[in-house]
């Protein structure tokens, strides 16, 4: 690979369209524990004897955050790099993570696509490698022909030198 | 079982198993249909011992005749370029294995397929699965025909008198006489019996009468005696007491374990025999090899004796993926293994490099506010939880320890990295073996321009990767970089 030595500078972004998904995600994750706050809000009451609507305020406030504000951020840590022999992913918002996997270490690889990148027009790329670390590596958020493309480019490079 | 036929012969004969699976089956079985009984009272209720009695052997015939369907039902036939193996009472199975793919063949015979004569066989295959080929019980002509006819079809047109020659030839790049065992021993100090004796209790506790089971039976019976107890020569007489049976539970379990240990060289790998009572004879095949692990203990490493283990595709029975290759030996000893698997020796330990300081400091905030949050949220609970503070002292000398004993080394071509306290271990790992690598940052290592590379290899456990802690970031992303890419 021709060395970029700023990483950070050289990631290709995600599909703008996955900043939605990820929004449904947080929408639909969000969910139950926004909804146990709201009854956590009326046990307080009924039991502690607090006034209404803190937890629940609470819950609303932290509903939104991570359904307008964070999936933003999260969107913007995503980044790959196709290099000519091995693929990098960084993602991450609190942890950051930064991965390599070359392509003659995949073993195979996934392109798949739930109901909701479906309707987007994004797809996951998911490689697999013999490590039992990072046995699955996957990049969320490609166009569906990137990611087809991605994974014809990567299917070339495999090599048969695993035992 | 008839080793008249030859192997070669068109139409191989379907066999077998041998027999004294039937018996070992059933004697296996003994303990569960005593234990069982007490059960068996308590469902039929107040129907009476007898018939408690008649209903658990009724159990025991159906279940034998389970086993003999199931003996009846299973057989192997081995082909001319493949092991066929079909099984199933109802739904029947036919599994072939090509000689090709069989990567080798292990025996493992536990003390009671020793008295009957009968090995566990099993085919080691390319995939990750155990139990890929397992023939339960051959007898131990069979099994030996058995790896002879794969291996010599691995080999070619190898004639049997010249592979039973090299068999004789293998050299021995281990092994271990009764005094080793004995100096081994003595360093597996171990009271693994006192959690034997305590799964022991919750499992005959509850046959036994309720009482015993109240602590307040013993304060009020033994209380006087206790209060006596605690005099020092007490205390000093049980912890003598405790450090021999340590001490003899060690011996013991080393010699049941690795009594008759030899490793061998053999044409695909290296062929490990051990065991006093239950015998293994495993094949670990050099190609699967993934990274070699010299270990030893924060004690042993002061009287220079190590453990090699390997890290390997393959499955070891219950061990996983990691197979010893010598349990207790000198550097020296090791080297010849070392030759074998073509990896160099781990360096010594100034050669190696250490991490970012911070590490030192990330653990004492970390193991801090752990320690904080944990005295904090059981002082609602337990008074005494305060006195969690003494291990303050612990984690701070701890990190310091843990820094010290942390290094890697790349030249290139091999990774050493090393990290342990108690527990030091050395892993080599050589460049084409590394799967992928990640490097990780905490918001605290963040903060710190720190991070950990943690690098995928095949056959490490899950629970457990391969980590190098608190690189500096460049650090670790150069060393990244230098591991993957050309």
């Amino acid at each position: 690979m021709e060395e970029q030595k700023d990483p950070a500078i050289e990631l290709t972004r995600l599909d703008p369209r996955q900043r939605m998904v990820i929004r449904i995600y947080a929408l639909i994750s969000g969910l139950v524990p926004f909804l146990a706050l709201c009854g956590g809000d009326l046990a307080a009451n009924s039991l502690l004897g607090w006034p209404y609507a803190y937890l629940t305020g609470l819950g609303v406030l932290l509903y939104t955050i991570s359904v307008i504000v964070l999936p933003g951020r999260r969107w913007r840590r995503w980044g790959y790099h196709m290099g000519s022999d091995a693929i990098r992913i960084a993602s991450g918002w609190v942890v950051r993570r930064e991965t390599i996997v070359p392509f003659a270490r995949v073993q195979h690889i996934d392109v798949s696509r739930g109901p909701i990148e479906r309707a987007f027009g994004v797809a996951t790329l998911t490689l697999h490698t013999a490590g039992s670390y990072n046995s699955t590596v996957a990049l969320p958020g490609l166009a569906f022909e990137d990611a087809g493309s991605i994974r014809e480019e990567i299917r070339t490079h495999i090599r048969q030198d695993l035992p | 079982m008839s080793d008249a036929l030859a192997p070669n012969e068109e139409a191989a004969p379907v066999r077998r198993l041998h027999p004294a699976s039937l018996a070992i089956g059933a004697i296996e079985r003994l303990p569960s249909l005593v234990l069982g009984l007490p059960a068996v009272a308590y469902f039929a209720g107040d129907v009476g011992i007898g018939v408690a009695i008649l209903l658990a052997i009724a159990g025991l015939a159906i279940s034998i005749g389970i086993a003999f369907l199931h003996w009846l039902r299973f057989s192997y036939q081995l082909g001319d370029a493949q092991l066929v193996i079909e099984s199933g009472i109802m739904s029947r199975n036919r599994r072939s294995i090509p000689f090709d793919r069989i990567q080798d063949v292990s025996l493992e015979q536990t003390l009671l397929a020793r008295i009957f004569g009968v090995s566990i066989v099993r085919i080691e295959t390319g995939s990750s699965g155990s139990d890929e080929g397992k023939l339960e019980c051959v007898s131990r002509d069979e099994a030996d025909r058995l790896r002879d006819v794969i291996r010599r079809h691995r080999s070619g047109a190898v004639s049997a008198e010249a592979a039973e020659a090299e068999e004789a030839a293998a050299p021995i790049l281990f092994s271990m006489n009764p005094d080793r065992l004995l100096t081994a021993g003595l360093f597996n100090f171990s009271l693994v019996f006192l959690a034997v004796i305590g799964v022991g209790w919750q499992y005959f506790g509850t046959y036994l009468p309720g009482r015993y089971l109240d602590p307040e039976y013993f304060i009020g019976r033994w209380g006087d005696m206790l209060a006596g107890f605690a005099t020092l020569f007490a205390a000093t007489v049980a912890l003598a007491a405790l450090l021999v049976v340590g001490m003899v539970t060690g011996i013991v379990r080393t010699f049941l374990r690795d009594y008759g240990f030899e490793l061998t060289r053999t044409e695909t790998g290296l062929r490990r025999i051990r065991g006093l009572l239950t015998r293994t004879d495993v094949v670990m095949p050099l190609r699967r090899v993934q990274a070699a692990i010299v270990s030893t203990g924060i004690v042993r490493r002061r009287f220079g004796w190590e453990a090699l283990s390997l890290q390997s595709l393959g499955t070891d029975g219950d061990a996983g993926t990691s197979h010893v290759a010598a349990p207790f030996a000198r550097r020296l000893e090791l080297l010849p293994i070392f030759g074998e698997l073509a990896l160099p020796e781990p360096p010594a330990a100034e050669a190696f490099t250490r991490v970012s300081r911070h590490m030192v400091t990330r653990s004492w905030i970390e193991d801090g506010v752990s320690l904080a949050v944990t005295v904090v949220a059981l002082s609602w609970v337990w008074a005494a939880a305060i006195w969690f503070i003494l291990l303050v002292p612990v984690a701070l000398v701890g990190a310091i320890f843990q820094y010290r004993a942390h290094g890697w080394r790349f030249d290139g071509e091999f990774l050493f990295v090393r990290r342990g306290v108690w527990k030091p271990r050395t892993l080599v790992l050589r460049r084409e073996k590394v799967q992928s690598a990640t490097v990780v940052r905490t918001p605290l290592q963040s903060l710190f321009g720190t991070a950990t590379l943690v690098i995928g290899t095949a056959g490490a456990p899950l629970a457990s990767p391969l980590k190098i802690v608190d690189l500096e970031l460049p650090e670790a992303q150069a060393l990244m970089d230098r591991l993957l890419l050309r």
